[in-house]
């Protein structure tokens, strides 16, 4: 279909190249250079969508991101994007848009059928209508009310795209690529100063392309195309396009969004579709332009009323015609340069309506001989149309005389409001100014400045001047100076405005709020109901709300409020915003970090071995640790896991321990500061001896425990859980540089150096004797229980042993440094051959220390104290230690304390689940009868039955006992009996062996 | 003791692995069409020392340093070269000492016994994993990692920084002025960071060394 309203000439597109679009499934074609929007109308489409809430047909309003009608949904499929503005989306090959709202099409809407009921459902009908019964609300009303409004559809797939982000640094950013952005970039870069200019459209210029304008006598859009140049020539300037700077953030941090790949169908292969970017820039510039309003009059959302300043952009940079007979209804002096450019594009001009009654001389000497009307104090009373656009509008003349004239096109002009967003974002309030009817930006935030019509100086010649004085400011701040940069020159021009917000109306809606279909009579009832407050007023009408947040509404709305209630606007109120200043999307807020990339990983030095042998991996913390090592054949985990547990108690198993904290604690003071570190004290232990150890927070209950052994007079290992290595090792540098910076310690994370194995059941000592080097003694005598030693294996390799053991048996731990972890690993599964040594995971080592009653994650989880764990012997009476007052306050004390016990099922088959609750048999499970719960339970394959590990209320005293297991979770309720804590080997005999 | 009977010893027999075995392979990543705008590769077997000054020793140690390896410890981040070892500081009067292991074999006995009473010597040379980075686009593709500015400006060859990137705790240096950079990151996290780097990287065309 051919662009029947495309321009014969003019314009910043390819007339050489076109491009094959689909909107609404018809087929159009554009130029390189058209956004959507401008591609529609030079093919004659002005219905582009339906209205969130009456469905009224909307064309497009604006030619930039202010876009509150034309929003459509992008692309198919997992790409779907809905409410993109078709002001902002530049034509690509293939490009595939639909409208939304609608249904079953966009000319014939059954939803349109909300208009007729309209009366009824005005400003906070929702909160009046769907009140009672309040149990409908989440089930009937809500699920109702979504389909019926909603702003188009999400995809229903994962988005398949990349998401990036980047942090850059500069000592200027340029925020807009208007007359001030460019002098303002030019004017820093050429000092040699680090400038990012970033410009939200895909083209430089602002409105320096959209308007005929000259810049030193040349055509405007060839001055910006030098200034591009010359930037694009400075090693120090880098430009952003398709960039939108959306957030003001402290210490100079911007926040802005690169749409890298919006223009086109597929990003290509390794880049992203959006990139978010961090800016750290010592001082800032705000160029971002300024808004223009509507005006508030019956039907002005009509299809064909669109702002003058649009109409203009859509002339002079897109070479498209939006209507064939325009009436202007202006109350600023760009009224005249809207007249010329429509002569100039061959649109008819019908009215010229000022309701100033002396509207700028020039109007009337334009019009001349030309048969159209300049109709000065007069008014728009309303736009008659339809789907197909607007057909006529009522005029008012200055003495309320109507005529009805007419057009297709209305063009409109409320004046401009500075775009001052990002110096909000902070905190600081706009500032009302009278002489241009707008708000100007208040207190800025540190290191920024503001230049051309975001600070209200809309003239060119002021955006030149403003711009390049702010860029030298911003780099000579920075120690960037030079250069005699001349401003160049412009055309005088006439920026006078008058205030008119609405015109008084007796039919139809005159909208304020386009995007949320809020009307001056929505404002009105606001007001009735006492929503006078400006934050009120937005909350009780939606106005400023959704995806454009009221660019083109906000100060209507409040200007009508301030004659509703005849107040000025200054003692109305004002609005600030907050990020982002335009939609952002969740992929680039997330960038790379998502799914399983959401976290880091980490691997053990024997991770590749574990998972060559199949092992099933959980995720703990960070880390990736094997949870058991199936067989061929077995399906299920208790299976794997109680073959596990019984080769290791009869045999020998080995275990990947290498995630447990280490910490080299050296130093004069190592002991003294592991005194004071651990509840019970290490300055007496032997060298060559580990001891269990357990540490306090400052408030007394558990932080954590682990083995620490001492390898020479000032040299400690200490080991930490797995979970806590982090907050262990926060806690030691903070006890070393804040407490007692005098001690002398030197405190070195060890536990990425060292590969870790456990090595337990009764053969382990033969495995290990077949890879430490034969000079070492490792007989009962020579390596008794808790020794721990420095030996070479396998041949002169470094190593460590520590005979410890957390499963019971006897066992050892072996280190070596990591690099060799599979290969070590290898060797102990060779050397264990055997004795058909089997690996095990983190089930079978859990199942083990519970058999023990050794406390792990499910006790140690910050709410328990030392005598809760009955470890209270381990609190050292003899020294000072971390914990040691606050462990004694009478809370923590109090005999009735749940304190750790074992349980056993009183019918052995019972299944016992962590989490179940204890009351007494025979009574109500409440919360007044709850004595504790049960904390961590396992199968135990030496005892045929499960076992569980609790805290109950004087659990010790209580062995014997019977008591309930309630777990509402999972449906349970077991009765268990109270035992010891440790199931097997209470004498500990193994350990020994 | 220990340390003089491995000297003595034949070979042993455990092999070594570098974590990063399964991704750093030699070849071309990401994009194809352009020449490589990153180059990656892993610096393999080096001797790396953590060294941690004593209270009350800090002058002695700085001497020790300048008489026996030739090197002004930096007081602040920044990179020190050595008699074929380089002093990279990561904390007040902690330092990381990087050498080749081919040139360095001795070297944890022999900092532990110069700096006996003077400073704790830790070996770290499995508990980081070191990549050497340079090319064009490398400012670009780290600028998607990490969060410091390492413009010509702001971060010149001999500084150094540590950082976090994605919530991995990393140090950088810079070798010279290509630019090329040093990365050292915990062993347990290098396969991860490594895919991270990558990924940032490969829209410029990686080749790993």
């Amino acid at each position: 279909m051919a662009a029947s309203q495309r321009l014969a000439t003019g314009g910043l597109i390819d007339r050489r190249r076109t491009i094959d679009f689909t909107f609404d499934s018809r087929r159009y074609q554009g130029h390189p250079g058209d956004s959507l929007a401008s591609a529609l109308i030079a093919n004659g489409v002005k219905l582009t969508g339906r209205s969130f809430k009456y469905h009224r047909p909307r064309g497009t309003l604006s030619a930039g991101s202010e876009e509150p009608n034309a929003l459509v949904e992008l692309r198919q499929g997992a790409r779907r994007e809905p409410n993109t503005r078709a002001t902002m989306i530049e034509i690509h090959e293939g490009l595939v848009a639909n409208s939304q709202n609608c249904w079953p099409s966009l000319r014939f809407d059954l939803g349109a059928l909300t208009g007729l009921v309209s009366p009824i459902i005005a400003a906070g009908f929702y909160y009046k209508t769907f009140m009672w019964p309040a149990s409908f609300w989440e089930k009937v009303y809500e699920p109702l009310i979504r389909r019926a409004a909603g702003l188009g559809r999400g995809a229903d797939a994962a988005d398949p795209d990349y998401y990036e982000k980047a942090t850059t640094f500069c000592d200027v950013l340029v925020i807009g690529s208007g007359p001030a952005g460019l002098m303002a970039a030019l004017a820093s870069g050429r000092t040699g100063a680090r400038v990012i200019l970033a410009e939200e459209d895909f083209h430089l210029g602002g409105r320096a392309i959209a308007e005929r304008i000259a810049v030193d006598g040349e055509p405007a859009a060839k001055w910006v195309a030098a200034v591009e140049a010359e930037l694009a020539s400075l090693p120090e300037v880098r430009i952003l396009v398709r960039t939108t700077v959306f957030g003001t953030y402290d210490h100079g941090t911007y926040g802005a969004v690169e749409r890298v790949n919006d223009h086109v169908v597929d990003p290509p292969a390794h880049e992203p579709r959006h990139r978010l970017w961090r800016i750290i820039a010592k001082r800032a510039i705000l160029a971002a332009g300024a808004i223009e309003r509507p005006l508030i009059f019956a039907g002005n959302d009509r299809p064909g009323v669109m702002l003058a300043g649009a109409v203009r952009s859509y002339i002079n940079r897109y070479a498209v015609r939006p209507g064939r007979r325009a009436v202007v209804f202006a109350n600023n002096d760009e009224a005249t340069q809207t007249v010329v450019d429509l002569s100039a594009a061959g649109i008819e001009i019908a009215a010229i309506v000022d309701p100033r009654l002396n509207p700028d001389p020039e109007l009337a000497k334009l019009i001349g001989s030309s048969g159209a009307r300049l109709i000065s104090g007069g008014m728009i009373v309303r736009v008659l149309g339809g789907t197909r656009g607007t057909r006529n509008v009522l005029i008012a003349d200055e003495k309320k005389r109507l005529s009805n004239i007419a057009c297709d096109l209305v063009a409109m002009s409320g004046g401009w409001m500075p775009t001052v967003h990002l110096t909000t974002h902070l905190g600081g309030r706009p500032k009302w100014r009278d002489q241009i009817a707008a708000f100007v930006p208040g207190i800025l935030p540190p290191g920024m400045l503001v230049a051309g019509a975001a600070a209200g100086h809309f003239a060119l010649r002021d955006c030149l001047s403003g711009g390049a004085s702010a860029g030298a400011q911003a780099a000579a701040a920075n120690g960037f100076r030079n250069t005699s940069l001349i401003v160049p020159s412009a055309e005088p021009e006439g920026t006078n405005v008058s205030a008119l917000w609405r015109v008084p109306h007796r039919r139809g809606k005159a909208f304020i709020d386009f995007q949320n279909d809020v009307t001056d009579a929505d404002v009105e009832l606001a007001e009735r109901e006492g929503f006078r407050a400006v934050e009120h007023l937005k909350r009780y009408t939606t106005l400023g709300m959704a995806t454009d947040q009221g660019k083109t509404s906000n100060l209507n709305g409040i200007a009508v409020m301030a004659e509703i209630t005849e107040r000025t606007i200054s003692q109305c109120g004002t609005t600030v915003f907050r990020p982002p200043f335009s939609p952002v999307s969740f992929g680039a807020l997330a960038g790379p970090h998502k799914g399983k990339k959401l976290r880091p990983v980490r691997r053990t030095s024997a991770h590749s071995w574990a998972e060559r042998r199949g092992a099933v991996f959980l995720d703990t913390g960070l880390w990736l640790r094997a949870q058991w090592f199936p067989e061929p054949g077995e399906t299920d985990w208790l299976t794997s896991i109680v073959r596990e547990v019984t080769a290791t108690r009869t045999r020998v198993g080995l275990c990947d321990v290498s995630t447990l904290g280490k910490f080299e604690v050296h130093g004069r003071d190592a002991g003294t500061f592991l005194d004071r570190i651990y509840c019970n004290t290490f300055s007496t232990l032997p060298i060559g001896r580990a001891r269990y150890g357990l540490m306090l927070r400052e408030d007394g209950f558990v932080m954590d425990d682990g083995t620490t052994s001492r390898l020479a007079e000032h040299r400690y290992l200490m080991t930490t859980t797995t979970v806590n290595a982090g907050k262990v090792m926060q806690h030691l540098e903070y006890c070393r540089q804040v407490l007692w910076p005098k001690l002398d310690i030197q405190l070195m994370a060890a536990s990425e150096q060292w590969a870790q194995f456990s090595i337990a059941g009764p053969r382990s000592r033969d495995v290990l004797r077949q890879v430490i080097d034969p000079d070492y003694d490792i007989s009962n005598a020579a390596v008794p229980y808790l020794a721990a030693r420095e030996v070479t294996v396998c041949g002169g390799i470094e190593a460590r042993i520590f005979r410890i053991s957390f499963s019971g048996e006897l066992a050892y731990e072996l280190a070596v440094p990591a690099r060799y972890g599979v290969a070590m690993v290898r060797a102990l599964m060779d050397a264990g051959k055997p004795w058909n040594i089997t690996p095990y995971g983190l089930e079978a080592l859990n199942v083990m220390r519970i058999e023990k009653g050794h406390v792990s994650g499910g006790e140690l989880n910050g709410q328990t104290t030392a005598r809760d764990l009955r470890l209270e012997k381990m609190l050292s009476k003899k020294k000072d230690f971390i914990g040691r007052v606050l462990a004694g306050r009478p809370a923590l004390v109090e005999p009735d304390r749940p304190r750790l016990a074992g349980f056993k099922p009183v019918d052995r088959s019972d299944r016992l689940n962590a989490g179940a609750h204890f009351v007494p048999i025979d009574t109500v499970a409440s919360a007044d009868n709850d004595q504790g719960y049960m904390t961590s339970v396992g199968y135990s394959p030496t005892l045929n039955h499960w076992i569980g590990l609790g805290l109950i209320t004087r659990g010790h005293e209580r062995i014997g006992e019977r008591v309930r297991a309630y777990d509402p979770v999972r449906n349970a309720d077991v009765v268990v009996e109270i035992t010891d804590t440790v199931f097997i080997d209470p004498q500990g005999d193994r350990l020994a062996s | 003791l220990i340390h003089k009977e491995i000297a003595l010893r034949a070979e042993p027999r455990l092999t070594i692995r570098s974590p990063l075995i399964d991704v750093a392979r030699p070849g071309r990543l990401g994009q194809r069409n352009l020449l490589p705008g990153v180059f990656i590769e892993e610096r393999g077997d080096l001797v790396l020392a953590a060294i941690i000054g004593r209270n009350g020793q800090q002058s002695v140690l700085t001497n020790v340093i300048r008489k026996c390896f030739a090197a002004d410890l930096p007081q602040t981040p920044k990179l020190a070269h050595g008699n074929s070892l380089d002093f990279v500081w990561t904390a007040p009067w902690q330092w990381l000492v990087i050498g080749e292991r081919a040139k360095n074999r001795d070297l944890l006995s022999k900092l532990r016994s110069e700096l006996s009473g003077v400073a704790a010597v830790f070996d770290n040379s499995d508990a980081r994993v070191i990549i050497r980075v340079h090319g064009p686009r490398i400012r670009d593709t780290l600028s998607k990692v990490i969060s410091i500015d390492l413009h010509r400006r702001a971060f010149r060859t001999g500084d150094a920084a540590s950082t976090q990137a994605a919530g991995i705790s990393l140090q950088l240096w810079q070798t010279d002025n290509r630019p090329a950079y040093d990365l050292a990151v915990a062993r347990s996290y290098a396969e991860d960071f490594w895919e991270r780097l990558v990924e940032a990287g490969s829209e410029y065309g990686i080749e790993v060394g």
